[in-house]
């Protein structure tokens, strides 16, 4: 090897990460610097738009705001942080249960419809007609049947997925490579067996890429829920915050919405490697 | 679907029928056996039955002071829906063109998209719902902020999703653009935007459920017209068959909407070679 030769080396995982590190910092200060620039010059009026700065300074007294049990008083730092974490708990904990009864109740559904042509004829039409209708003109149908508390929460994320997934699952099973199907048969496979072993791992990955994409709209619909009074939650915060034109609380919410939107579908996605290998 | 025969239309049709009046049987049967009230859960013949009385509530006049009231119910109901309607179309084309921009300009300048990029993804997990405070502390009430929401829930995720797709262009078409001598910005407008545009608008007609989703309960929380408001006064004062009426309502407006958006598609992206666009229904 000649001394002049330059040796190039190849990124590390660790410089690729301060690299990206340092952009990101650089980016979100830049984002804060111009906010808090604006506020400097009198731009933004800090009861509407606080700057960071502001919003982020007494987190405990937006934290006391989260739930009834410490909005009047004097509670502790722990007992604040604690009633934070339940909020969110709660909310989180709608969003999953929904989700997973939604993703196998449309997968049970969809292979239902596609496995027997009668059933299917019979129950899509009725699923065609009720998918456009928006899971918010359901809310007063939900709170009507199951009152107040998780329940109307967890059924209006389900009817958000069901119908959207139900349909999923058909075009799916109706895109398949037609040549799965013949291998299957020529080796002998029963209809339940293809269906089984052969359809369901085909379209499972498909799937679990529909329900990442609807997590935002089952998001959504939860905070919704929770805004109209179910019973506690990250939304009914988002509500007091607009009613009582609390701007502190409002950012400090968005906040936290933001950081646990973006850790489901990081665990989404991290479910999606780990359970479901086989997908390309 | 040309090819289909009339007697696979007309079996196809009977299905239908027997299907819907199936579920609506089973609801009027629940119904008279007495299990609910029609005030909990009207069936389909009480709150269609009341649609002449309910349609005079889609009329917003009286709560609106300046507001000329409506001529008759079915120019009120036009009205409502329009409302709604204009809101969902002024948001989702803003957040579309907007979101490509911006996309397409985070990987054109390199530097600028390092520097832009991670407050795009910071921002793009929040919910829309939880903008709607911000919405109404720069908007007030009325249009703007209803027209915001839905700019929001679809801006951030097009402009994500315009990076991914710029991303997955086949390195061949750029390879030969670039042999063939085009610049950097003709191979943006001419190459790369007619390779991603079809996509995206995949993306945006998944991503109408939620636009439509987020107008309503904008309209609900700081409007005084449209299709949400009336849904949640009916919630408030307890009109369960005009909660049911504005439910069909929403349903239809919400299926039309689908149609045109898949017909639009059809028709604009014409270069999307039909076989994948079968693929992708």
């Amino acid at each position: 090897m000649s001394r002049g030769a330059k040796v190039r080396i190849r990124p590390t995982r660790f410089s690729k990460f301060a690299g990206e590190s340092i952009w990101w910092v650089a980016s979100v200060a830049l984002f804060a610097g111009i906010w808090e620039f604006c506020w400097y010059m009198g731009w933004a009026n800090p009861m509407l738009l606080p700057p960071p700065h502001i919003f982020l300074q007494d987190i405990l007294l937006a934290g006391k705001l989260f739930d009834k049990s410490t909005r009047l008083g004097n509670p502790t730092a722990g007992v604040i942080v604690w009633t934070v974490v339940k909020t969110i708990g709660a909310s989180t904990l709608r969003v999953v249960i929904g989700l997973s009864i939604a993703f196998v109740g449309s997968l049970a559904v969809g292979m239902a419809i596609r496995f027997s042509p009668y059933f299917g004829r019979l129950i899509l039409p009725v699923v065609n007609l009720l998918a456009p209708i928006s899971p918010i003109a359901w809310l007063p149908i939900a709170m009507l049947i199951f009152g107040l508390g998780n329940a109307p929460a967890i059924f209006l994320v389900y009817i958000a997925l069901f119908f959207i997934m139900t349909l999923a699952t058909l075009s799916l099973i109706d895109n398949l490579p037609i040549a799965y199907l013949q291998v299957a048969r020529i080796m002998g496979a029963t209809r339940l067996q293809i269906f089984l072993q052969v359809i369901l791992p085909a379209i499972l990955p498909g799937l679990f890429v529909v329900l990442r994409l609807n997590l935002f709209a089952a998001w959504m619909i939860v905070l919704i829920a929770e805004s109209v009074g179910v019973g506690g939650g990250l939304g009914l915060v988002v509500i007091i915050s607009r009613n009582t034109f609390d701007a502190q609380l409002a950012f400090f919410t968005m906040f936290i919405i933001g950081i646990v939107g973006f850790f489901l579908d990081i665990v989404l996605r991290e479910i999606q490697r780990r359970v479901l290998y086989w997908a390309p | 679907m040309g090819s289909q025969s009339i007697r696979d239309r007309i079996t196809q049709f009977v299905w239908w029928l027997i299907s819907i009046s199936l579920f609506i049987g089973i609801w009027e049967l629940t119904f008279s056996m007495g299990l609910y009230s029609a005030k909990f859960l009207p069936p389909p013949h009480i709150f269609l039955g009341d649609l002449p009385n309910q349609l005079q509530h889609f009329d917003f006049s009286k709560a609106n002071p300046g507001e000329v009231a409506a001529r008759s119910h079915f120019h009120a109901v036009a009205k409502t829906i329009s409302a709604t309607v204009i809101r969902v179309i002024v948001g989702l084309s803003l957040g579309f063109v907007l979101g490509v921009l911006t996309g397409s300009v985070i990987r054109y300048f390199r530097w600028f998209g390092k520097l832009i990029l991670p407050t795009v993804t910071l921002l793009a997990p929040i919910s829309p719902f939880a903008w709607l405070p911000v919405a109404v502390y720069l908007f007030g009430t009325g249009n703007k902020p209803a027209i915001f929401l839905v700019f929001l829930a679809v801006y951030f995720i097009i402009t994500l999703a315009t990076i991914a797709e710029i991303d997955a262009v086949k390195q061949t078409y750029l390879n030969v653009a670039r042999i063939m001598g085009a610049t950097h910005l003709q191979r943006y407008l001419h190459v790369i935007l007619p390779a991603v545009l079809p996509g995206l608008f995949n993306i945006l007609r998944l991503n109408l459920f939620a636009a439509w989703m987020v107008v309503l309960i904008a309209e609900s929380a700081g409007s005084d017209s449209g299709l949400g408001a009336l849904v949640m006064l009916a919630r408030n004062t307890g009109a369960t068959n005009l909660v049911m009426i504005g439910m069909v309502v929403i349903g239809i407006v919400g299926f039309t909407f689908d149609q045109v958006l898949r017909h639009v598609q059809k028709r604009v992206l014409y270069w999307v070679p039909e076989i994948q666009a079968s693929l992708q229904k």
